[in-house]
């Protein structure tokens, strides 16, 4: 059996042995012991995980590891086509580190649910449920597989808003649960014209195939001639071929998880209504599954379209860069400004990717872990005043650091690491993806100047932010809005201690030695860049 | 012989008149009357063309319609009748108490 | 020798009746039955000689071709009727033992068989009128004001599709001089002499006729009210049977339709039709706050999406339209067993009555909620697979056809997926986020065998997802064109 495969299916079925316990408070520790495991799991593959693989013109097998397949099923769909849907899991270094990151914030969440108290059982199962469905989503390349750990995120997600979040809880679930479902069906759409333009040989002479292999399908030579996704298809809708709207359709569909404007709405709303746990798995992990979703589904089988789009990617990306900045300025919620600026964060990814150089498609993939930690830490900040208070406007709290020494000193980590200050793992993704779109004007014409200027421009809005939310909440004289809150801000206890510096560790680990992680993306990124550069 | 083309003419003009009689009328036994109206227009058509072709299938149908008329009536009367007792009118404006 | 040639073709004759006869019998004894002292004695047995006759009934067809899985559509009809049984059975009601309730029943099980397996126009209306009348009269079962009128309405529209759909017979039978659809090559000869309008008015009745029975738009009126006024146990009959029964046979019709010249005019009624109840079930359903009545519209957005396949009547559309009809029936099955057990059991009918059942029937909560999943079309159900050979298709139509109204069909199926999402989440939404206002009262009656026929279907739902081969393996083994 396959270590991907056991990472997997471990929470899936402990949810299933979770769902026949009876309910308790010792349920919330098999969550944890659970992601602990994976953490073991990992680990091991980390030591076996080859970061030395050579590239070559095109993906094949030998540019993922730990592969594992196995034939799931074969539909019949009229006289002569088959739907072939294989068992296909396999990492390379982007969903590799991605995993890693998951179980990371995986385990902080289920240390941050210890304080979940309503209806215990029903949370750890859909906990466990959601955990499995990240590690498949990041681990499937047969995009049958993909889709439907995609999918079913979803559901354990809008209960886990819906059931143990904030007032507006119902709202917040439905809306994400929707705007979600959209993007899905967007990219159903893309996947169902991928797989009929497909034409795999299957080794018998004269026998084709449907596949939805993400391998065959990155091969020019895996569509049929008729196929609308066939490369030199002439058919055209609105002067764009079918390849570029199945393109801005991914695009669209992943940007809605990504999020990016003008889709981003659902984002500060089930930010501000989740439990905390729930907001720290959704911005450091959700959130990354669009990104991903988009180079694997966007990027890998449409390099060249994407290239024409750049622009437009580009663009997207600038302008959740400056919307979310602005926005979480204008917030007074502190959660909400978090979620805003998660909106600006993500947008580097958008411009990273669109530029098309290996700094900027590093930066991109480096700003997506860096972010998956920085924005939980921030989430978890605001949740420790929350637990204490139940109140997060900014303008009630003013120095906080008179009370709440260690608080502070994480808030203002967590904050530093956000507004992408030197020795913080956000500064290491933003300058590459800043240098990558710098040099993308110079050398491949994709994106114009104008662009990395306006994004650096985002920067001193979110370091505007970042300062001014420090200072007004955690220094100055000490005052709170009720005098009763005073007595409840005691300082950190050790659950909490152990969480936020444990990423503050990770954060700071990433800034100053980002060639730990580079290693690991570096070969994956370049081969995507070979395709790219076609 | 005869021409058929007015007979069909004819089972157009009671059809017409059954879906007119159907729509317009608020009493339900006149929307039944509409109803066997529209049936019998059917009849008429199939017997025609059963001529027309020289083929008896039209006829067969013919009859088995006016069974099935019959058992609507049966039905429909049954219904209108205890809409009578309920609502004390057969009014089918006036009965309206299921909506959305 | 002439007698013995006379006696084989009689032998034939008899074979094919013996279903038909079989359930006709079971007819009888249910309504004689009640003339002993049976009911008395043991009120449950009605139900049993239902499920006797009418489970095993249309399961005589040639009994080998049976074993090849061929006919399955006649397997749905006794697996639909053995549900009913089941049901009826274990939720013993004082209204529903008695022997009319069952004969009626039985009635539209003939119907649908007989329609299911013909092809000749005067036994379709046959089997169309075997459907309707005993439908009309148990929607008025429950002898309320309101049932009465939900009667009246679905009687009188019932009368006037019948009436257009034997109008327009009448002028297919003059166009052609045929009643039977089986000889589709003279049919598409004697079509395509006539003129295109006369054509698309003689079609145009004859598939709105049909309308009715598969609750399509323009004839769509009568079922919420019916829906939510007769027994829910027959509710789950009239969303399945006449459903597929009508649907089977509009797509006999359609192969006939799609090798007339006039095919390009004709499909707009299709298309109008389809997209039509696609959208008004959806947006209907979305402002409902009753439970029946809710699920009415969805399965009026259900006809829309079965009609985009007969659009586009490839072969490989047509296995794409057979599954998703049988997943269709298996969710629908699924579905009204559940709304029965949660108004049987805990008194619901409004949406807001299922406010905290979650935590009171964890098992049949989850069910539902998986049930539902498959409803709107969501991984990993069967409902998933089935929504995507749909698109499939119309993807399929869209390369083939080069005609941009797939596209338009596509977007729009995909965009009526997230709207159906919105009002099928409300009832787990009132279930597990709602905590319970008022302490109802709970039938301690014990539901052990409808939980197992929900687990058994919802089962069934969720392999569909994970083995979709064998469903599929069943269908394309069908001849569904005698």
């Amino acid at each position: 059996m396959n270590w991907l495969t056991i990472l997997i299916f471990l929470p899936i079925l402990s949810a299933l042995v979770v769902g026949l316990l009876p309910t308790g408070a010792y349920l919330k520790k098999i969550n944890i012991a659970v992601a602990g495991l994976q953490l073991v799991v990992f680990s091991w593959m980390a030591i076996g995980f080859s970061t030395d693989v050579p590239t070559s013109s095109e993906y094949s097998e030998a540019s993922f590891q730990f592969v594992e397949r196995a034939n799931w099923f074969e539909l019949g769909l009229g006289a002569n086509n088959s739907l072939d849907v294989d068992y296909f899991v396999a990492v390379d270094g982007i969903s590799f580190s991605l995993i890693g990151l998951s179980i990371v914030i995986l385990i902080i969440a289920a240390v941050s649910s210890l304080s979940i108290q309503k209806n215990i059982k029903g949370y750890v199962v859909l906990f466990l449920l959601l955990n499995g469905a990240i590690i498949g989503c990041f681990a499937a390349l047969d995009l049958f597989l993909f889709y439907l750990f995609f999918e079913f995120m979803l559901l354990p997600m809008y209960f886990l808003i819906g059931i143990w979040g904030g007032p507006r809880r119902e709202y917040a679930s439905i809306k994400f649960f929707l705007y979600t479902l959209l993007g899905s069906i967007l990219i159903l759409i893309v996947l169902i014209a991928l797989y009929s333009s497909s034409y795999v040989p299957t080794g018998v002479e004269g026998v084709y195939s449907h596949s939805l292999n993400l391998i065959d399908l990155s091969k020019a030579a895996n569509y049929h001639v008729e196929g609308l996704l066939h490369a030199e298809q002439s058919g055209t809708l609105l002067g764009l071929t079918w390849r570029h709207w199945a393109f801005v359709l991914v695009f669209i569909g992943f940007g809605i998880k990504l999020p990016m404007f003008p889709f981003h709405t659902w984002l500060p709303d089930a930010h501000v209504e989740a439990p905390t746990p729930i907001s720290v798995i959704l911005a450091g992990i959700l959130l990354k599954v669009g990104g991903y979703g988009l180079i694997r589904m966007g990027y890998m089988l449409f390099p060249s379209e994407a290239n024409d789009l750049a622009w437009w990617v580009a663009l997207m990306g600038v302008i959740s860069i400056i919307y979310g900045g602005l926005n979480a300025l204008g917030s007074n919620d502190l959660k909400k400004l978090i979620a805003y600026s998660s909106v600006g964060h993500m947008g580097f990814v958008l411009l990273g990717l669109a530029s098309a150089t290996s700094e900027g498609v590093l930066g991109a993939t480096y700003q997506m872990i860096s972010h998956g930690l920085i924005s939980p830490m921030l989430f978890l900040v605001s949740g420790v005043l929350y637990d204490r208070t139940h109140n997060r406007e900014i303008n009630n709290y003013s120095g906080l650091a008179s009370k709440m020494k260690l608080l502070t000193v994480a808030a203002v980590v967590a904050f530093f690491a956000s507004l992408g200050l030197p020795m913080f793992s956000g500064f290491v993704a933003e300058l590459l993806t800043l240098l990558g779109s710098f040099k993308s004007g110079a050398t491949n014409g994709l994106l114009p100047h104008w662009m990395p200027v306006v994004a650096t421009f985002g920067i001193v809005i979110s370091a505007a932010y970042a300062l001014w939310t420090i200072q007004r909440m955690f220094f100055g004289p000490f005052s709170v809005k009720e005098q009763s809150w005073s007595d409840q801000l005691y300082d950190l206890t050790s659950r909490e201690k152990f969480m936020l510096f444990s990423l503050a560790g990770l954060i700071l680990f990433l800034g100053v030695f980002p060639s730990f992680l580079i290693d690991m993306l570096d070969q994956s990124v370049a081969q995507l860049l070979i395709l790219m550069q076609n | 012989m005869m021409s058929l083309e007015p007979f069909l003419y004819l089972a157009g003009f009671m059809f017409a008149i059954g879906f007119a009689v159907l729509v317009i009328k608020r009493n339900a036994i006149f929307m039944l009357v509409g109803l066997e109206l529209m049936l019998n227009a059917v009849n008429l058509n199939f017997v025609v063309f059963s001529k027309m072709h020289g083929t008896v299938e039209g006829q067969v149908v013919a009859v088995f319609v006016i069974v099935i008329a019959a058992c609507e009536v049966a039905v429909g009367l049954a219904i209108i009748l205890n809409i009578y007792k309920h609502f004390k009118n057969i009014d089918h404006h006036s009965i309206n108490e299921l909506k959305g | 020798m002439e007698l013995k040639n006379l006696l084989e073709n009689q032998i034939v004759l008899l074979k094919d009746f013996l279903p038909v006869g079989v359930m006709a019998l079971g007819l009888v004894v249910l309504l004689m039955s009640e003339l002993t002292a049976l009911k008395t004695r043991y009120p449950n047995a009605f139900a049993w000689i239902f499920i006797v006759f009418f489970s095993v009934g249309p399961l005589f067809v040639e009994p080998l071709s049976v074993l090849e899985a061929k006919g399955s559509f006649n397997i749905l009809l006794s697996l639909s009727a053995l549900v009913f049984g089941l049901q009826n059975w274990s939720l013993t009601d004082k209204s529903r033992q008695n022997s009319e309730y069952y004969a009626l029943v039985g009635s539209i099980f003939i119907g649908a068989y007989v329609l299911l397996n013909t092809s000749h126009f005067l036994v379709a209306i046959i089997g169309l009128e075997l459907m309707s009348i005993p439908a009309y009269l148990l929607t008025c079962w429950n002898t309320k004001k309101s049932s009465y009128e939900a009667g009246l309405k679905y009687f009188i529209y019932g009368g006037f599709s019948t009436a257009v759909l034997l109008y327009g017979v009448s002028w297919w039978y003059g166009a052609t001089g045929f009643l039977e659809l089986g000889s589709i090559e003279v049919l598409v000869v004697a079509l395509n002499q006539s003129s295109t309008p006369f054509v698309l008015m003689t079609a145009g009745c004859i598939v709105i006729g049909l309308a009715y029975k598969i609750a399509a738009f323009p004839m769509h009126f009568w079922s919420p009210d019916a829906y939510q006024e007769a027994p829910t146990p027959v509710v789950g009959l009239f969303a399945v049977v006449p459903k597929i029964a009508g649907f089977v046979f509009l797509e006999k019709l359609t192969l006939v339709l799609m090798g007339t010249t006039h095919w390009q005019s004709v499909q707009k009624i299709y298309l109008l039709l389809a997209v039509l109840s696609l959208l008004l079930g959806n947006l209907a359903a979305l402002k409902q706050n009753k439970a029946k009545r809710m699920m009415a519209y969805s399965s009026i957005a259900h006809t829309g999406f079965m009609l985009f396949p007969l659009l586009h009547a490839s072969e490989s559309n047509l296995s794409y339209f057979h599954f998703y009809l049988v997943l269709y029936a298996f969710m629908n099955m699924a579905l009204f067993l559940f709304l029965d057990y949660y108004e049987r059991k805990f008194d619901v009918s409004s949406l807001v009555d299922f406010k905290g059942l979650g935590s009171k029937s964890v098992f049949m909560g989850v069910l539902l909620l998986i049930l539902l999943i498959s409803l709107t079309g969501l991984p990993p159900t069967g409902g998933f697979i089935a929504k995507l050979l749909i698109f499939t298709g119309m993807y399929e139509g869209l390369v083939q056809s080069g005609d941009l109204i797939f596209l338009f069909i596509l977007i729009l199926a995909g965009i009526n997926t997230v709207i159906a999402l919105f009002y099928y989440l409300k009832i787990p939404y009132f279930m597990f986020m709602k905590k319970e206002a008022v302490v109802k009262k709970i039938n301690p009656k014990s539901f052990l065998v409808v939980n197992f026929l929900g687990f058994i279907l919802v089962f069934l739902i969720t392999v569909s997802f994970f083995m979709p081969t064998w469903l599929m393996g069943i269908i394309n083994n069908v001849n569904f064109v005698q």
